[in-house]
This record gives structure tokens, sequence and C-alpha cells, in this order.
């Protein structure tokens, strides 16, 4: 599915200024797209609008053949259907008791046949690396990173065309994180899914986005593939956003010394590359 | 130093799972511990069964007391506990009522309680906030507040549940750095759960919780040679470390260096 904002501004209710200034973006079919910003810099209503959680004050959005404007709203089940979403707060969304019943109901309201909800609910907290034991634990009982990883299985589960995903690291170390990386590159490459991640990690999504806006004060300041966008070291340290440690180091070296090893996504190309240039 | 928590031969479980079994772990006054494990693996129940939010058999002491019923309040009144889901440590609607609800009611005067918020506000820089409501902000925003408060109560001992995990990682490093100043200057004890290793550089000790048990609890420079270790429990050494060690590997560098213009300077000197 293919994503547009045009000129979308919102504004939160009582309050004096915008929350989102004249947003434009657009996200092709099965791209991973992640949308940078500090905390406060309007990422999350961003989302939300993506999600049709709210409407724009100004300006259409679309989704594929849904449009959201202020007056116009998508049928929510129809489009809760084709996209789905995790949000910062995952026990938010969690309203039954056990792991099996909340992944059951999001099927059910689908209506799945029932001979596939026990599959697809196994297949999907394989997926997000959680066994098969933990379908009959209480949701309240799990750790935070074990809330986010149910709550990636919970949409995974009826296979939505777009994923829409707020901060879904938090809570994560590192092996998981890694885990993430991979599931969200084979969502892409296998089924083509259109994927949108805010986030502040920069870490995290340098390994898999194709594109990257970054957020300031509810406005874009800077787009592009993540090469040219992390070329921008001051305006991103204005915007509170660290390169990427093997970037970073790349940087470094060249505002230091004058010499451009590369960009490398991995430490030990770095390494490779950093002895061939000491010697 | 003396020793603000001790843990003797702890066990704990929920229903038919063991989280821990005689888990020994004793940190001293002064220490900045960075808590690192799987998770899951049991770094919140650790955290509330020192305040006793979680009750445990009793072999816990915390500055010299027994966590149990009778020692609770004068416990609770030297520590600061952040949750990681920071709706969980507001309280009012509005930015400064919530930070001045954690100051003891009747403890101070008006103007003392003034000051000792500006004081506040200026250390953590977050005056920019105080005109916000606390439902209009951000998580990582929420998760800052919620640090104001706890600061301000004047705990001795800090246990910091993940509680940047929302925060961008140039405000979170800015924060660690003001806390390690705490903990050098007013001998604050810091233990910090995060699932950022790279956090674990401005602590000096480092906890890695497996299961059932402490995989591993040293000073930093002893946990960076232990690799394998941390590798088991799904951390890779934060990236100055590894790079310093393989660039030793090769010959480039002769030394640890942590800091990342320092290290361009010591390659092509």
């Amino acid at each position: 599915m293919e994503i547009k904002l045009e000129d979308v501004s919102y504004r939160y209710h009582g309050e004096k200024k915008n929350c989102l200034n004249h947003i434009n973006m657009k996200i092709n079919h099965g791209e991973i797209v992640a949308i940078l910003g500090k905390s406060g810099s309007g990422k999350t209503t961003l989302i939300e609008l993506l999600a049709s959680l709210r409407t724009p004050s100004e300006g259409v959005i679309t989704v594929g053949n849904y449009i959201i404007s202020n007056d116009i709203t998508p049928n929510k089940n129809e489009f809760n259907f084709d996209v789905g979403v995790v949000s910062q707060f995952p026990e938010e969304q969690f309203l039954k008791k056990t792991v099996r019943k909340e992944l059951e109901m999001e099927m059910k309201f689908f209506n799945y046949r029932l001979d596939q909800v026990e599959k697809r609910m196994k297949d999907a907290l394989l997926m997000v690396g959680l066994e098969e034991k933990y379908l009959d634990i209480s949701s309240s009982k799990l750790s935070y990173g074990e809330k986010r990883k149910l709550a990636l299985a919970s949409i995974l589960v009826f296979n939505p065309k777009v994923l829409i995903l707020d901060d879904p690291m938090i809570g994560l170390n590192q092996s998981d994180k890694n885990k993430m990386i991979h599931l969200l590159t084979m969502l892409k490459k296998r089924y083509h899914k259109t994927i949108i991640i805010a986030t502040h990690d920069t870490e995290f999504i340098h390994k898999l986005v194709d594109y990257i806006y970054v957020l300031d004060d509810g406005k874009i300041v800077l787009e592009g593939d993540k090469y040219s966008v992390f070329q921008n070291e001051k305006l991103l340290q204005k915007c509170h956003i660290q390169l990427p440690k093997t970037i970073a180091f790349s940087q470094a070296v060249y505002h230091r010394r004058n010499i451009k090893i590369g960009y490398r996504d991995d430490i030990n190309d770095l390494i490779k590359d950093i002895y061939r240039y000491a010697k | 130093m003396e020793n603000i928590i001790e843990l003797s031969n702890v066990n704990y479980q929920i229903k038919n799972t063991i989280l821990f079994k005689n888990l020994n772990w004793i940190i001293k006054k002064g220490s900045f511990v960075t808590l690192l494990g799987k998770s899951g693996v049991g770094k919140t129940t650790l955290l509330k069964l020192m305040t006793g939010e979680i009750k445990s058999d009793n072999k816990i002491k915390i500055n010299g007391l027994y966590v149990k019923e009778e020692n609770l309040f004068s416990i609770r009144s030297k520590i600061g506990f952040v949750y990681e889901n920071p709706e969980q440590n507001l309280i009012a609607d509005n930015v400064k009522d919530d930070i001045l609800y954690s100051i003891p009611k009747g403890k101070y005067t008006y103007k003392k309680m003034e000051e000792m918020f500006q004081e506040i506000i200026k250390f953590l820089e977050i005056d920019h906030l105080l005109d916000k409501s606390t439902s209009q902000l951000s998580g990582g925003e929420k998760q800052l507040v919620a640090i104001a408060g706890i600061l301000l109560r004047g705990a001795k001992l800090l246990l910091l549940d993940n509680s940047f995990s929302m925060l961008d990682t140039v405000t979170k490093n800015k924060i660690l750095k003001k806390l390690k100043f705490l903990n050098r200057n007013q001998k604050l004890t810091i233990i910090y759960v995060t699932n950022d290793i790279e956090d674990s550089l401005y602590g000096n000790y480092i906890a890695l919780l497996g299961e059932q048990k402490m995989s591993f609890f040293g000073k930093n420079n002893q946990a960076f040679k232990e690799e394998e270790l941390f590798l088991k429990e799904g951390f890779e050494l934060p990236f100055m470390i590894q790079l310093s060690t393989k660039l030793k590997y090769y010959n480039v560098v002769t030394k640890q260096i942590i800091d990342i213009n320092k290290m361009v300077d010591e390659i092509w000197k």
C-alpha cells in the first residue's frame, strides 16, 4: 500500500500552536520508513494520524484507498484490517486476560476460521520470539519487553498490509533488537509489507530503513536515504539525533584527518576499513 | 564503604516458575550499578523485592534493615524508584505540582520547597516543560518529570527501572552524566536497569542477571573481559570497547579508548 500525506497539519484542542505543521510525505509500497525525532517532536501524533486514531486539522492523508481528512474518516473495521498499529504503551492495547485470548480476539473479530486461529497464533508468537508456553500466561504478568513483543504479535496474526510501529524497540535488549531487525526485513522482503517506524534509535533503524524523515518541532526538517540524512551531523545534533556508532566514527575520521573511510553498518567492516587506511 | 544492599540466598518464585534461587548480591554505598539481563529474567522483580513491593523471604537488607513490614516506611523514605512506564510515576495534572508532590508534606517551608524546585529544574534543564499539563507530555518528557520528582525527594538509593527508555539518546546521556555527578559528589547509590549496554559506561559496576542468579557482578573493566558471558545473555559489549579490543588485536592501537575523537587521534598519530 502506498501512503501519502499532503500538507497535513494538526493542532490539539485548545492549543495555540500547531503540533504538526504542513507535513508532506510519500511512502512507497513495500518500503521501510523511519520517522526520527526527539521526545516531543510530534512523532507519536504523526503516527496516530497515520493510524487514523486522529484526523488532521488540515490536509489529506491517503493510505492505499483509504482517505483520512478533517471530514472524511475510513471505515474503522476495514482500515484496521489493513493497517496494524503498535502504540508506545502496549499495555493500553491489551483487553483480554491471557495472551491466547488477546490474540484470538483479533482474529475472531476479522472472522478467521477457527482451525486457522491456533496455527496463526503460534506462528505470530514464534515470529516475535515468544515461546508457545506464553499463550496461557496473563498478559499483565509479562515484562515490558515481552508486552511489546506480544503487541506486535497481536497485529501480525491478522496479517496487515501496513505496519505502523511507535518506538518498537523500547524494552528490548540488543539480541531482541537484532531479531526484530531480522523479522522486519523478512516482512518487507518476503511479504512486501509497508512499514513505518517512529523512533530515536538510529542504531536500530540504520540497518533496515529505505528512507528517513526527521521531525523537529512539528516540521519535517530533513529527509532522504540514510546515507544522505546521516551526513547532516549538525542539524541532527540540533534535533537530538545521534549518528549510528559506525557512521559517527567514519565522520570523526573525516573531520579530524580528512580521510574518507566509507559508511559501514557493521563494526567488522569498519575495522577492516580502519586497518586498510591506518597502514 | 558499608553495604547499602545485601541479598543473601534469596529465593523467589511465581507459581511454578523459579525466578531466583539462592541469589546473593552485595552492593556498597556509593556504587553506580548497571543492571543488565534478558527481558523477563526478573530485573524489575528484583528491584521490587528490594522496596518490599513484592514480598520475599526476609533475606534482603537495605541500609542495614531487613525488608519487612515494620521497616518498610523507613526503607522507602530513602529509596527513589522510577518505573519503566512513566504513567505509573505521575500523579498530578500540572507538571510543577507533580514534581513537588514527591516532597513529604510539612517537611519544608513553602519558600524552601520553591528553592529546591527551582534548583532541580535548573539541574535537569526541564523548564520548558513547566507550562504543560502532564497528560500532554510525550513518553520521554514524562520520564524526565518522574526523575525530577524522585531526585527532589533526596533519596539515598535510586532504583531506575529502564527509566530513560523513551528519551532520545542525546537527552538520556545528558541525564546519565548528571546522575554520575550526583553519584560522585553526594555518594548517591544508583541501580540502573537498562537494555542499552552503552549506558554502562556511565556507571562503575555491571551486574548481569541470568536465569535464577547473577551471571556476573563486578567493575566495568572486569566485565568487559567477559565478552562470552555477555553474548550468552544477548548483549554485545559497548561499541568503543569492541572497537578497542579488536584494534588492539590487530596492533592498530595499544590501549582501550572510550572517546571516539581520541581513538581517531591515536590511530592516525
